[in-house]
């Protein structure tokens, strides 16, 4: 499957950047390891075999699940990436209800009410939203709702009120694009052969727009909502760091700080391992969606 | 003896509570200054705290990397915090109110009639968390071994190998040291709290029974007054007080401290009260000041920020004649304008001239002006910090500002045109460390030449540097002082340790090796004076301003917080009092 | 606008179905769009002579005061930052660099990014599926993370950032030129010149090439923002601009410590960092409707 190749090249990438600098057990375990435990790990990635083969046992240690232990903290990174992993999930959850509750509506908003007041308000506002850096619009939220008016907590995870501000935060870019995609397929599809057939029959325009116009108009949005969502579960960093939020964003900028490669290593497997996870369920939907795709 | 001991060895800890400068604020904001007054008064004998109310208290750290719960293990950074904090305890500490170390872990001690070591009498029944049993002198022993041996990570190793030192019990609550020389910084190094050295005692039934891997990970196993509830590493740690402390029990039972990264976002949860206290950089201490709820104080020992001109490797041999391998270093560059050709004393001198002539370049007071808003001082002696340096300071040491002179001192030394340099400047240590870095840059740029910055981690900067690799211009910053000797921070730079700040010089660290063998204060003084001397006719580092570390705190709660020096850490909570 | 009132007409091309929804757009030139970019690059091309003050020199004296409207002097009409430089020469410059940088992005990663996507179109089989798998891997890896992780390693530098924003960008044109690519590939004039006996490297040069050129342009002007916002997320992290050159990422990011206290500093930048975004993206809109409704899915 393709998906599994895509796995195998970004395997060979992590692969390749651990051996690139050197011996990789330089980077691999912590400074204070004794010499024993050096040989150790170099039998165990077999570093006095061929590339090729060390390549193998990397993988097939992968496959069943042994990711190493994190230098730094000294225990299992796998349990530390789903700790952690789980506090991205539930931002990268709520910002990406946000980015179909709202951004689904106003697109098709604008699309119908295309050259007036609501389409121009709402593409203004969905082009902002793809102007401004995220970790600026977090600052402003947290100055203004936290600072300012005392309405939410300025930072961390705690109860759903500290969930709020970071989800505006990475929301906005998401909601933005949805709204412009959602705009530009529908107005698309309102000009195609199809509706102007339904038109001239006399069917009623609210029919049109929500049964046929928003199914024809679903592809590409589709699409691109899957890959906001693994995007927003990995590239947090920034939001994450912003509202101290412990996630795997704010987690790898400290593995990055201590030089503690397996965690990072960890991280970006997950994060390349979630992004095929959602192209597989992104085709699935489409093969439901339209069963045109299905036959080819 | 013991008396006279002290006081020679504790000159440069003379502090108190009250003795921080008032922030100048540059807004008018008198219940600010007033407010903070407040927080550090007299106040009384701490009363006994209620067991049955829980006080929490909440303070932001940038940093919540988790350190090691095994001595050896343990890197300086983090170690300074689970002392500081309250969690591990060392034999002796600085009082709050006098600049005195106290007792803590030990009732009394004595110095050996040759002066060559110490007997400790351990105080009995202190308790270990954990239920780990009871502190003896086979805790003490293993704990300081533990932290010398041949893998270990801390800082002290150097000292304790240079001066041979052993430790023994003698019984169940006596333990001997010896060292095969004397050491005038042995005892403070090691037996204080105030230095990166200190012992901190772990029970050794925990190691013995856990395992290192485990113990290392274990959050048990100190005498202080607070205890590790969790620690959640980058995320948040939580203390606990604990109940069967050998000493007074602390009045505030639980302390939350969370990990803030992004400074913005630090002030902002002071601002909303969702922590009680934190650092606040200096261009915003008004700004906080003026918020009706919230204090400022300086506190601590100010942070030194300086310039090291790198590539000055001209020694070939260690103080004992070893010959230093390689060499010359990598690093040697004789092309480069302040470093010079270490076989030609022209070259070093026009070298010397160049460093002096940067020095002059800089205009100090304008960065204490205008970049830490009067909190800090123009600093004039390389990491001498105060009350050492108010108490040894010589005007002679002056640095006026004088680029026209600078100018000339340049042309002397062959380079009418001005320097081209590369100046890095590391990450991680100060909020405004950029700033400052790139002020520096920016005078030594109007000499006439081209000087530009990188701005980078110190990890990424560093292997290079430990490899003697580096001969620019590197800027570095710290957050708070330590109280320890910076005698000590340069007997490090030789050759047998692993760090280095890219120079090895000879002629200051004869001149520090001479303080091994003094133990009156009068000699010791007079060889500091001179060697402040050779680093102000030289330049060798050079140094730029002390910034002063400035406390936001929640006014409304917290009454007052008595803290000794020592690092820049924030701790001592158990002598908070809230209102 | 009452939609139900269209009536079917024929368009130039004679094509059934053209809206008057797309015509009455059509015919709204994008005016908003063409003036702010239009003073943009007026401001980047000119900026030594426009800039009353040297973009990198600063007086401590003069630090963080406020705009002239503000009660600041007019001798900084938008104030100074935090090492006393004036925030208006900075802005101006950082139009300079800031569009340079992602031009530079843009043009090196869009032409590796048109070449792999027409490879990877035409020659179809193995080919394309390396191609397609290498566009996979580098989606898939969060490259913020990467970025960040050669900050730390290397010094941030021009050339690291332009390597870093160029990685960025690539992908995207892989993917749309190719589908474009795989559309042209059953034309009949294709077709021809493959029974003429045209290589491949000639039918991709003179036939295919110039096919896709509207779709690059299409492409280009949509990630110019999102390059300009990466620059500015890099800058937040160290691996932006090195200092002092001002960007507008570099400029926002220096000053988000002091967003309540001087606002300028971040404000500044921020703003004609938005507008040119914006400015942009709408000007991108206009050419999709312009050159070909069914690239609308862009």
């Amino acid at each position: 499957m393709t998906g599994a190749l895509t796995l195998l090249g970004v395997t060979f990438l992590v692969f390749g950047l651990s051996r690139i600098q050197g011996d990789p057990r330089s980077i691999l375990i912590s400074d204070d390891a004794s010499f024993d435990q050096w040989q150790e790990m170099g039998k165990q990635l077999g570093l006095d075999q061929p590339v090729y083969k060390q390549y193998q046992i990397y993988v097939v240690n992968l496959i069943q699940g042994e990711l190493g232990t994190s230098t730094l903290q000294k225990k299992p990174v796998a349990g530390i990436l789903l700790e952690r992993g789980r506090n991205s999930a539930l931002l990268a959850v709520t910002a990406f209800s946000l980015t179909i509750l709202v951004g689904v509506p106003l697109g098709v908003l604008s699309a119908v009410k295309t050259g007036g007041i609501y389409d121009y308000a709402i593409r203004m506002f969905a082009v902002l939203g793809q102007a401004l850096p995220s970790y600026w619009v977090g600052l402003l939220l947290i100055l203004i709702f936290a600072v300012g008016l005392d309405w939410l907590p300025a930072s961390r995870m705690s109860d759903w009120t500290s969930l709020v501000l970071p989800t505006l935060a990475i929301g906005w870019l998401g909601v933005s694009g949805q709204i412009r995609i959602i705009r530009s397929s529908m107005l698309d599809a309102l000009d195609s052969e199809y509706v102007q057939l339904a038109r001239a029959k006399g069917v009623a325009e609210r029919t049109i727009i929500w049964k046929h116009v928003l199914r024809n108009a679903i592809v590409s949005p589709v699409t691109f909502a899957s890959l906001t969502f693994a995007s927003m579960l990995t590239g947090s960093i920034v939001v994450e760091t912003v509202f101290a939020w412990p996630g795997l964003g704010l987690l790898s900028v400290n593995a990055l700080n201590n030089s503690d490669y397996p965690i990072l290593q960890g991280v970006i497997l997950l994060a390349a391992l979630i992004y095929v996870l959602f192209s597989f369920v992104t085709d699935v939907v489409y093969m439901m969606i339209d069963p045109r795709i299905r036959i080819q | 003896m013991a008396v006279v001991f002290i006081v020679g060895c504790s000159g440069n800890i003379e502090h108190s509570a009250e003795s921080f400068t008032p922030p100048r604020i540059a807004t008018s904001a008198p219940t600010a200054i007033a407010t903070s007054a407040a927080v550090v008064g007299d106040v009384a004998a701490p009363e006994p705290p209620h067991a049955t109310f829980d006080r929490t208290f909440s303070l932001a750290q940038s940093d919540l990397t988790f350190p090691a719960m095994v001595p050896s293990q343990l890197p300086v950074g983090p170690g300074g915090y689970i002392h500081r904090w309250g969690v591990y305890e060392t034999a002796m500490k600085w009082s709050v109110d006098e600049p005195e170390l106290e007792p803590r872990l030990i009732t009394d001690w004595k110095m050996d009639s040759d002066g060559l070591g110490w007997i400790l009498k351990l105080k009995s029944g202190v308790q270990f968390h954990g239920g780990w049993g009871e502190m003896t002198a086979a805790d003490f022993v293993w704990s300081f071994e533990d932290e010398i041996r041949e893998t270990s990570v801390h800082s002290g190793i150097g000292l304790a190998r240079s001066t041979g030192a052993i430790i023994e019990a003698i019984d169940t609550y006596t333990v001997s040291i010896r060292l095969n020389q004397p050491s005038s910084f042995f005892f403070e190094a090691f037996l204080s709290n105030g230095s990166g050295a200190a012992t901190k005692i772990f029970s050794k039934a925990r190691v013995g029974t856990l395992g290192v891997d485990d113990a290392f990970l274990d959050i048990s196993g100190g005498t202080g007054p607070y205890v590790f509830e969790k620690w959640n590493p980058g995320d948040e740690v939580v203390l606990r007080a604990f109940d069967g402390y050998h000493g007074m029990p602390p009045y505030v039972t639980t302390v939350h401290i969370l990990e803030i990264k992004e400074p913005a976002t630090q002030l902002a949860a002071l601002k909303t009260g969702q922590i009680d206290a934190s650092l606040v950089p200096a261009p915003l201490a008004a700004d906080i000041a003026s918020e009706p709820h919230l204090g400022i104080q300086s506190f601590g020992i100010p942070g030194s920020q300086r310039l090291y001109p790198q590539g000055q490797f001209c020694m070939d041999r260690t103080l004992d004649g070893t010959p230093v391998q390689p060499y010359p270093r990598p690093g040697y560059a004789p092309e480069k304008p302040w470093v010079g050709d270490c076989d030609s004393a022209v070259s070093l001198e026009s070298a010397r001239k160049v460093r002096v002539a940067m020095s002059m370049a800089i205009d100090r007071q304008s960065i204490v002006d205008n970049i830490l808003d009067g909190f800090g001082r123009p600093s004039y002696l390389p990491e001498v910090v105060p009350p050492l340096l108010d108490r040894v300071w010589q005007d002679r040491w002056f640095i006026p500002y004088d680029p026209d002179a600078a100018k000339i001192l340049l042309e002397q030394a062959g380079y009418p045109g001005g320097i081209d340099a590369l100046m890095r400047i590391t990450t991680g240590s100060h909020p405004l460390e950029v700033e400052i870095g790139q002020a520096v840059a920016q005078f030594l740029g109007a000499l006439g030449g081209d000087v530009t910055t990188e701005v980078l981690t110190y990890s990424g900067n560093r292997p290079s540097v430990v490899a003697r690799e580096q001969s620019d211009l590197w800027f570095r910053s710290s957050g708070g002082g330590t109280a320890e000797p910076p005698e000590i921070s340069q007997l490090r730079r030789n050759p047998e340790n692993a760090f280095n700040p890219g120079m090895e010089i000879k002629e200051p660290l004869a001149i520090i090796s001479e303080m091994d063998s003094i133990t009156s204060s009068e000699e010791l003084d007079e060889v500091r004076e001179r060697l402040y001397d050779s680093f102000s006719h030289n330049m060798w580092i050079i140094p730029v301003v002390l910034a002063d570390q400035i406390l936001g705190m929640n006014t409304d709660k917290i009454e007052s917080w008595r803290m000794s020096s020592g690092s820049g850490y924030l701790g001592d909570f158990e002598n908070i009092r809230l209102k | 606008m009452n939609l139900s009132s269209n009536v079917p007409e024929k368009n130039a091309s004679g094509v059934l179905g053209s809206s008057y929804s797309r015509r009455h757009r059509l015919l709204r030139w994008p005016i908003f769009s063409l003036v702010v970019l239009f003073v943009m690059i007026c401001l980047a091309v000119f900026a030594p002579i426009i800039v009353p003050h040297d973009e990198n020199l600063g007086f401590l004296e003069d630090r963080h005061q406020p705009p002239v409207l503000f009660g600041g002097t007019s001798n900084h009409i938008l104030g100074t930052d935090s090492l006393g430089r004036d925030v208006f020469s900075r802005v101006v410059y950082g139009a300079r660099i800031s569009m340079l940088s992602a031009l530079t992005a843009l043009v090196i990663g869009g032409a590796i990014g048109t070449a792999l996507g027409i490879f990877a179109g035409y020659m179809g089989g193995w080919v394309d599926e390396l191609i397609m798998r290498l566009v996979d891997v580098k989606f898939s890896i969060p490259l913020i993370l990467i970025a960040f992780a050669m900050v730390v390693i290397f010094s941030p530098s021009f050339g690291l950032l332009i390597g870093l924003l160029t990685m960025f960008v690539w992908g995207q044109f892989t993917r749309q030129v190719r589908a474009e690519v795989l559309v042209i590939k059953t034309t009949d004039y294709v077709a021809a010149a493959r029974t003429w006996g045209a290589s491949p490297a000639q039918i991709m040069y003179r036939h295919i090439f110039p096919g896709v050129i509207s779709t690059v342009l299409m492409i280009a002007t949509f990630q110019s923002g999102a390059v300009i916002l990466a620059e500015a997320t890099l800058s937040f992290l160290g691996a932006g601009v090195p200092p002092p050159s001002p960007s507008w990422g570099a400029m926002i990011a220096d000053g988000r410590l002091y967003l309540d206290t001087a606002w300028w500093v971040s404000l500044a930048p921020g703003i004609a960092m938005g507008l040119f975004i914006a400015a942009i993206t709408l000007l991108g809109d206009w050419l999709r409707d312009y050159w070909d409704p069914k690239l609308r899915q862009l």
